[in-house]
């Protein structure tokens, strides 16, 4: 058994002050009062949470350090509907910037495959640390990567090929998802790509629409709503401009990543007010590293700055953490409770600050860090 | 006259000075001191600062602010012109859009100087700009012009012509463009220095400054072979002045680096490592290299990290990467000023320089903070977060 004392520890829900969490490989057994036994090791930290969890991330597919073939596997642009992707197949667990990830307390990461393809495959939530991805997986697959943006266009436009505009990216999910459910009645032909998709039309699953302008996000919840899907809005840049149709549907938000150059015309209105305003409407919002766009390793500076406009410590980090895991209904990721996994990362100083450091890290039990 | 009195001064070149005054005649700073100056109150402003920390402005000594646009479209972005490897006769000014959201960004968070330019994608990019991030024209934002030739080793100008099936593919290509140039250049200033009649070339015409050490190569490398490639052939062939760009794994050849006195502007670093040349980005690289000897300034390249969080990255060079607050400061104060040859007016809080001061009412470096006021050459632009 070991113990950890924590000045403050965040349990996913509150900040609770001066408490201690008795655990060992398997499971937490107490927390709150100090007590006496006989521990394997005791540690001292500043500030303790549950990991960090990036959903949308495009970690170990995009690999750094590695340019742009070697260690680029995001995005299979040659066929703008590729549902029988899955990130899994991709992932190279030997990229540092999982190594990295971990010592910035992102313990966990939804990896989906990226923008280019209008439906781009299916996703895997991993541990950012194992031997290799069986290892890693905590779920696969879980989410399905659907693209409504200029990224598709920009693609498959210069080579002629649909979608080269937006009712042209529309077009390929509706045909698509139509497909596969006509599919699902009798199963004619076998076809993987139809098949992969029936846990989605049956409610299993989630979609996630990357879009970042407002009218993109009001066409994934148009199309969503079609097909009667379960969904959540990626980027979301300016998802305010529509938080009562969000809210109204009760469609969460993966917003970020905040401190990204707004490179793009559609980028227009990233900003950290944004979140605060999703929040106060009562609409689930969690924050992504967009990794590689901005270093997972950083996520948790995105929550300082939502903090800096004016929302509370819990609420911000809250969005790294228990709301990304309810979006993906798996809430004991994103929580330190008694019986819950033994999962922490432990901080000297702020966690969503620059004058913070990881300072412990336990994964299922084990101290990485 | 301008007064600000009970501020935590750090000058950067002199300590900081505990509750004290900073006193303001125009443009300039009159006088900084732990003792109230003697002053006509009937004229003078006085502003309390009520314990609040004073810097010089901040410097970002490599971006391209208005040559690559926030919230633009590609038809905004006018930094490289990639139709030839050589252009030097280009002029990162006749590209500046001053009217980009980034010039407010970078004001807003103190950074009242940068130095932009001239992107990547040609072995020599062009003549870039010192300037001000507050203005409206151009010309009047520009502190120093040409300030620097840009020019750039390693991946990126091999990634562009590659694509062309163009010379250079290859680092021997970039260094053969570069030295080719470089000959051609030398050989025209000499004919024209010694009255001889030559053929008007506006490229050349360009790197007459740089052999008369007016201006600094800017010279964009990240790996180690290519930073000693730039200051074999740019040093020790030609005998110019060289900065090193970017530096990625300038730590590794850090005591060559202080021993050939040639300074870097390392970054940046809150960044995915994007290439194979940038593997070594490290927040602990800042460290290494000062600790060697070596000159060093902070870049954000804005925007690939954008100006905005240029505090935030510093921020992580001081905690996580160990360098501590008040080195850290000098990395975006008084070293970058130095290297790009504004120091004697701007970089620290000394008599005699202009008054460009940021205030802030918490550590710098958080993610919390926030610029509270900031005064551009003795007027007040900002006071209390907001503009006067």
């Amino acid at each position: 058994m070991y113990k950890i004392y924590a000045k403050k520890l965040f349990n996913g829900e509150e900040i609770l002050e001066d408490r201690v969490v008795v655990f060992d490989e398997e499971k937490i057994f107490h927390i709150g009062e100090d007590i006496n036994d006989n521990f394997k090791e005791v540690y001292n930290v500043d500030f303790l949470m549950p990991p960090i969890i990036d959903l949308g991330s495009g970690i170990g597919l995009k690999e750094e350090s590695l340019g742009r073939i070697e260690g680029d596997d995001l995005d299979e642009a040659t066929n703008p509907a590729t549902p029988e992707l899955f990130a899994a197949d991709g992932v190279n667990p030997y990229d540092e910037a999982f190594e990295k990830a971990v010592k910035g307390g992102s313990l966990i990461s939804l990896i989906l495959p990226g923008n280019a393809n209008p439906i781009g495959g299916h996703g895997v939530l991993v541990y950012n640390r194992g031997k290799h991805i069986l290892d890693m997986t905590i779920e696969n697959p879980l989410g399905v990567k659907f693209s409504i943006n200029t990224e598709p266009k920009s693609t498959y436009g210069p080579k002629g090929k649909t979608p080269m505009t937006r009712m042209g990216i529309a077009y390929l999910i509706r045909d698509t998802l139509y497909k596969a459910k006509e599919y699902n009645k009798e199963r004619k032909e076998f076809s993987l790509g139809f098949e992969s998709l029936i846990p989605l039309l049956e409610g299993k699953d989630l979609a996630f629409f990357a879009s970042f302008r407002a009218d993109d996000i009001a066409t994934s919840i148009r199309i969503g709503e079609e097909f009667g899907l379960r969904m959540a809005i990626l980027y979301g840049v300016q998802s305010n401009m529509v938080k009562d149709l969000l809210k109204e549907r009760n469609i969460p938000v993966v917003y970020g990543p905040i401190m990204f150059p707004r490179w793009s015309i559609e980028l227009k209105g990233l900003s950290p007010k944004v979140p605060l305003e999703l929040i106060s409407e009562g609409i689930l919002t969690a924050l992504t590293s967009g990794h590689p766009m901005f270093p997972s390793k950083y996520l948790r500076l995105n929550a300082g700055l939502l903090i800096k406009e004016g929302l509370s410590e819990v609420e911000a980090l809250k969005t790294i953490t228990l709301i990304p895991a309810k979006i993906i209904g798996k809430e004991n990721l994103g929580k330190i409770e008694k019986d819950g996994l033994p999962n922490f990362v432990g901080f000297d100083g702020a966690p969503y600050d620059t004058t913070g450091i990881v300072s412990l890290v336990f994964m299922k039990g084990v101290r990485v860090i | 006259m301008l007064l600000i009195k009970n501020a935590r001064i750090h000058t950067i070149t002199q300590g900081v000075i505990e509750n004290g005054f900073v006193l303001i005649e125009g443009k300039r700073i009159k006088k900084v001191s732990n003792e109230p100056p003697e002053v006509d109150l009937s004229k003078t402003r006085i502003i309390d600062a009520q314990g609040k920390m004073v810097f010089p402005s901040f410097i970002d000594a490599h971006t391209h602010l208005g040559t690559f646009p926030l919230e633009g479209t590609e038809m905004d972005a006018d930094g490289n012109e990639m139709t030839n490897p050589a252009t030097p006769g280009l002029r990162a000014i006749d590209s500046i859009n001053p009217y980009d959201p980034a010039f407010k960004e970078a004001f807003e968070s103190g950074f009242e100087i940068v130095f932009t330019g001239a992107g990547s994608g040609n072995v020599i990019g062009g003549l870039s700009v010192t300037m001000k991030t507050y203005g409206n024209i151009v010309d009047e934002m520009v502190i120093k012009n040409p300030a620097g030739l840009k020019c750039a080793f390693g991946e990126n100008p091999k990634r562009v012509y590659s694509s062309k099936n163009q010379l250079p593919t290859t680092r021997m290509g970039t260094a053969k463009v570069f030295r080719e140039t470089l000959y051609k250049g030398k050989n025209y200033y000499e004919k024209k220095k010694s009255g001889e009649k030559v053929d008007f070339d506006l490229n050349m015409e360009s790197l007459f400054l740089v052999f008369d050490h007016k201006i600094p190569l800017r010279i964009h490398s990240h790996r180690a072979d290519d930073i000693v490639t730039a200051i074999r052939i740019a040093k020790h062939e030609f005998g110019l002045d060289v900065v090193i760009e970017h530096g990625t794994d300038s730590a590794k050849i850090r005591d060559f680096l202080a021993k050939e006195n040639v300074p870097v502007i390392l970054g940046p670093i809150l960044d995915v490592s994007p290439k194979v040349e940038t593997k070594p980005n490290s927040f602990e690289n800042p460290k290494k290299l000062v600790e060697a000897g070596v000159k060093v300034a902070l870049m954000t390249d804005h925007p690939v990290v954008s100006i905005g969080y240029a505090l935030i990255q510093a921020g992580l060079v001081a905690y996580e990467g160990k360098l501590g607050f008040d080195e850290t400061l000098k990395l975006i104060t008084i070293n970058p000023a130095q290297i790009l040859g504004i120091d004697s007016d701007y970089g620290s809080i000394e008599e005699g320089k202009v008054a460009n001061l940021v205030m802030f009412d918490r550590n710098p470096f958080s993610v919390l903070s926030k610029a509270d006021t900031v005064l551009l050459e003795g007027e007040v632009i900002i006071e209390g977060g907001k503009y006067v």
